[in-house]
């Protein structure tokens, strides 16, 4: 079974040896909420917390966004500046992409090396 | 629920063996304040959870409970607000002492009950023998006697001190000239602060005088009721 947000905090916290009390002074919220955020008695936080959560947990922010099924405000800043790919995304919702079809798109846009950014990748 | 009773001398090799074997698992020796969330969460594998426990289950005054079946320790999450770290700290070496010394217990009452697979521990119980035992595990824990004994002597010198009166007759800082009833709750700050343990004032002088460091010969009993000491 897929682990909830805040089991999966509270595995990372504890992972880094981190107490609970103290993870909520480091993000400047209060023990007994971050207690319910990873008990599940409250919806995960907003974007910005768990990006502070992960920052101090030293964890990739994405495997926090993911599993609170919350988008990179980084993303959200880029579709909201680029219409097109608003546009693309739609037309993949409206299309129904397949986990197939995104990992086949991904290839594409590597193999085509579209953008500029590939040499910079590892 | 009834426990059955268990010597002092017991209680405290458990606390002191839950130390030894927590040293084991992170590699070092550690120092008190003793780190009692981790040895919840990372040690003995048990979820800690802060909540509002006199809402969750409609009772007045309590402080903590430990669920067995659930692995959980519940603290109450007033205790978080008050400002009293010692207190929360004490709280949660306090259910740490349950599930040391009473899972067992509890375990067996629950098969019969299921709603005795848990303690709740609430400030009007503490007489009883198995908070009793529970709050005797915390301080061997919290303050272990050999770091206790050193502080105290950091602060006191090597001999107990005697309180003979109830207020100073030198002034309130004479506390090696004159101990007096009026003076503990320096007394115990000081050794706090010596030995680095993140206890109550109340927590340490009722471990100074389990340990015979600080011996009461006024017929007035050392409480944090009165006034001058609240004040303090």
């Amino acid at each position: 079974m897929n682990k909830t947000f805040g089991e999966t905090v509270k595995n990372l916290r504890i992972k880094a040896g981190i107490g609970l009390r103290e993870l909520a002074r480091i993000i400047d919220k209060s023990a007994g909420y971050l207690s319910d955020v990873e008990n599940g008695r409250v919806p995960p936080p907003s974007e910005a917390i768990i990006l502070e959560i992960a920052k101090a947990l030293e964890v990739d922010k994405s495997e926090l966004l993911i599993v609170a099924r919350k988008v990179d405000p980084e993303l959200s800043e880029y579709v909201a500046q680029q219409p097109q790919a608003a546009d693309f995304l739609r037309m993949a919702k409206n299309q129904e992409f397949s986990d197939n079809d995104w990992e086949r798109l991904t290839q594409l846009a590597k193999f085509t090396k579209l953008g500029k950014g590939w040499n910079e990748e590892k | 629920m009834k426990v059955p009773w268990i010597p002092k001398e017991r209680i405290e090799h458990s606390a002191l063996g839950i130390i030894a074997d927590y040293q084991d698992m992170i590699g070092h020796t550690i120092r008190p304040p003793i780190p009692v969330e981790d040895i919840i969460e990372r040690y003995l594998e048990v979820n800690l959870s802060f909540e509002d426990l006199e809402e969750k289950l409609g009772m007045e005054d309590v402080l903590g409970a430990t669920f067995i079946k659930l692995r959980l320790i519940c603290i109450n999450e007033k205790l978080l607000e008050n400002k009293s770290e010692g207190r929360l700290i004490f709280t949660c070496a306090h259910e740490i002492g349950h599930w040391v010394l009473h899972r067992q217990f509890i375990n067996v009452a629950g098969r019969s009950d299921p709603q005795k697979n848990g303690i709740v521990c609430r400030i009007k119980n503490s007489r009883h023998p198995i908070e009793w035992q529970a709050d005797y595990f915390a301080a061997c824990l919290l303050m272990p006697e050999k770091e206790t004994i050193n502080a105290f002597r950091k602060v006191c010198g090597t001999e107990a001190l005697v309180v003979n009166n109830v207020q100073s007759s030198f002034g309130s800082t004479s506390l090696y000239i004159d101990p007096c009833i009026e003076n503990w709750p320096y007394i115990a700050a000081m050794v706090c602060e010596a030995g680095g343990f993140n206890v109550s004032k109340q927590a340490m002088i009722i471990r100074l005088m389990g340990l015979g460091l600080l011996v009461n010969l006024t017929k007035e009993r050392i409480g944090w009721s009165k006034s001058y000491c609240i004040a303090r």
